[in-house]
């Protein structure tokens, strides 16, 4: 089953929070339902949602022709994957069928800018998460949200 | 003080200025609208046109301003093109950039990157029926090769006075291959012919890459010595690219090094096209010509692949010829989208890359054999 | 001096000519030369044909990595995506890849590309750009 609840465990940057916080953050994605070659963000717009992937593929195509494919339930197109200062960097497209979960970039980030273990958590599994999938991308002065270490 | 005023006066370009500058201000204007409006060939027509603008604004003569005074800036940044310095570098970044899988995965395409260079030499005749030196007619000719750099290289060398209008005439129908090439393909082919698939190129491996631009430039140099510097640079340019290893460098070609290389070449190719020495009798009878030259290789090109049609099993589509003239990778985009037209399922492109860097070193050599046979 | 007059005082018939002999030369020589390049290498890369040439016996080769199997009409859209791959660099843009293969009119451009890199033919370099995996591809070409 690929409900929010089952792939927020699967994935890399929220299974390590606890069910409390899980259930804070639950309420703040909405389901999406994906089409082969929807458009999910354009480049240039303003940023409003970040995705978590339930199932399916995404293309993140960046400004200057780098991209990162999204292939499994739990990867988080977010943070500077997606945008800086409130406009989206990169545009993402659905290479197949498949769901994935909206959260809002404003809400988001007001609960990772929180001083909680939840956020400090959230932040640490990003890096690693940002390491393996798409290192390139890695820009400490572009992200838009505190870095916790 | 009134006296004074005067004297400045006399020296501003609105006192000085002549038709002949207005003339070719507007047709800089033409070249940077051309290349930022309608995306034909930016990166070369921006620098040209900017150049035109910097070399056409009327200057007291003496001041050391203009390209033509012997102690100017722009003269010494003008001294890479007299000299014959930025084609090769020029030609060093393409070697990095292109790709000869397809040239090498059907090698009998190579042919017809040869037969688009008969332009060249039918033109060379044409000029000297013209009256034109024959120095004047090689450099003339090789507009046909539409290949910029090369027409640029053979002038300096040949005709250093024409530099301005040929290369001008050159990177013009460079520009316009779009607008040229399709209605000559289209009057020598038939339907039919333009609906010819060809067979998928067979897979290349990365040795045969890394082999052939030493041993086309060892063969081409050995067999015309004279195209070493242009072919020299290309081929060493993809070795760079091919040898993995030497890849920052190849990066560096490819980028830097000729993106500098082509905005000294544009802008001050551009500069040399003052008004009063480049309006002449002999600039008009170059851009017919080239013209000329530029259609009689896209002929030749189509021509050629139908005759080879005759003999081979495995047709080609004869609009791939067109493709032989070296303006990469517009005239193998041209192939392309002229197929298209008549079945958008046929993928011409891949099969028009071949000819279109072949023709880059058919070019060079010819530009090497007329050097040779004009000193 | 004008017309066919200048062009024989000034030797234009055998200048052009013997320019274009040499440039058609030069070619064919270099055609011919690289026609049987991909042969020499691959005796170079494949040492074991030359004793199986001597021994007669056939080339056996198998196939270690997995291939996914394709139908016959996605096969072609994969062909046409390696003809489109070849024009750009060894690593490549990935957007830039799916925006040709959708200004070239290639069928379901996104679900093909998806095939791609699902079957390996595609795959990352980790600094953003793709490679294309050639011995990955005509496997599943030919598979």
């Amino acid at each position: 089953m690929n409900s929010l609840g089952n792939v927020l465990k699967k994935s890399q940057i929220f299974k390590g929070l606890e069910s409390g916080d899980l259930d804070m953050v639950m309420p703040l994605f909405h389901e999406r339902i994906l089409h082969t070659g929807d458009v999910l963000t354009a480049s240039g717009d303003s940023a409003q949602f970040f995705f978590l992937l339930g199932k399916g593929t995404l293309l993140l195509a960046m400004d200057g022709g780098k991209a990162v494919v999204l292939d499994s339930a739990g990867d988080f197109a977010a943070m500077e994957l997606m945008s800086r200062e409130g406009v989206y960097t990169t545009s993402v497209t659905a290479l197949e069928d498949g769901v994935a979960w909206a959260v809002p970039r404003e809400a988001f980030f007001d609960f990772i800018r929180q001083d909680t273990p939840a956020a400090a958590e959230i932040m640490a599994a990003w890096q690693i998460f940002l390491d393996a999938k798409a290192g390139f991308a890695k820009v400490i002065a572009d992200i838009d949200a505190p870095v916790i270490s | 003080m009134d006296a004074l005023f005067l004297e400045f006066f006399q020296n501003t370009g609105f006192y000085l200025c002549d038709y002949r500058n207005i003339i070719m201000i507007l047709i800089g204007m033409i070249f940077i609208y051309l290349g930022i409006a309608k995306d034909y060939e930016p990166l070369l027509l921006v620098p040209i046109g900017f150049g035109m603008l910097i070399g056409n604004i009327p200057i007291f003569k003496g001041l050391g301003l203009g390209i033509y005074e012997s102690n100017s800036v722009l003269h010494y940044l003008y001294f890479g093109v007299t000299q014959g310095i930025y084609p090769p570098l020029v030609f060093l970044g393409i070697g990095a950039m292109t790709d000869f899988s397809t040239l090498l995965a059907r090698p009998v395409l190579m042919l017809l990157g040869a037969a688009a260079q008969a332009g060249i030499f039918i033109t060379f005749l044409g000029a000297l029926a013209l009256g034109f030196a024959p120095n004047e007619c090689a450099a003339i000719g090789i507009i046909g090769g539409a290949d910029g750099p090369t027409a640029i290289f053979l002038t300096a060398k040949l005709a250093p006075k024409l530099i301005g209008p040929i290369a001008v005439a050159a990177y013009s129908y460079m520009a316009l291959v779009p607008v040229i090439q399709p209605p000559i393909m289209k009057l020598l082919t038939s339907r039919k012919e333009r609906l010819i698939r060809m067979e998928e190129p067979r897979q290349v491996s990365k040795r045969e890459k890394m082999i052939f631009p030493i041993v086309a430039f060892l063969l081409c140099c050995f067999l015309a010595p004279a195209a070493l510097p242009l072919l020299g640079m290309l081929c060493f340019g993809n070795v760079l690219k091919e040898a993995v290893v030497t890849e920052r460098l190849a990066v560096t070609a490819r980028t830097a090094l000729i993106d500098t290389a082509t905005i000294l070449l544009g802008v001050t190719v551009g500069a040399s096209t003052q008004g009063d020495v480049f309006l002449t009798k002999s600039s008009v009878g170059i851009f017919i010509l080239g013209a000329v030259s530029f259609c009689i290789a896209t002929a030749c090109g189509v021509m050629f692949a139908k005759l080879m049609n005759v003999f081979l099993k495995k047709k080609i589509n004869p609009l791939v010829g067109a493709a032989g003239v070296s303006a990469v990778p517009d005239s193998a985009r041209v192939v392309q989208m002229v197929g298209q037209q008549e079945d958008p399922t046929n993928f011409l492109l891949m099969h028009a890359m071949a000819p279109n860097v072949s023709g880059v070193i058919g070019s060079a050599i010819a530009a090497g054999v007329l050097w040779s046979l004009m000193v | 001096m004008y017309g066919l007059e200048a062009i024989n005082a000034n030797n234009g018939w055998a200048i052009s000519a013997v320019g274009i002999t040499i440039v058609f030369s030069g070619l064919v020589s270099l055609s011919l030369l690289i026609s049987q390049l991909h042969k020499a290498v691959d005796l170079f890369e494949n040492p074991h044909k030359i004793k199986a040439w001597f021994a007669g016996k056939p080339d056996a080769k198998v196939s270690e990595s997995p291939v996914m199997v394709l139908r016959e009409d996605q096969k072609e859209v994969v062909r046409q995506y390696a003809l489109l791959a070849r024009t750009m660099d060894d690593h490549f843009s990935l957007p830039r890849l799916l925006h040709l293969a959708r200004v070239s009119g290639l069928k379901d451009p996104c679900a093909h590309l998806n095939l791609l890199l699902k079957s390996g033919i595609v795959t990352p370099d980790g600094e953003g750009y793709f490679c294309w995996d050639e011995n990955q591809f005509n496997q599943t070409i030919s598979y």
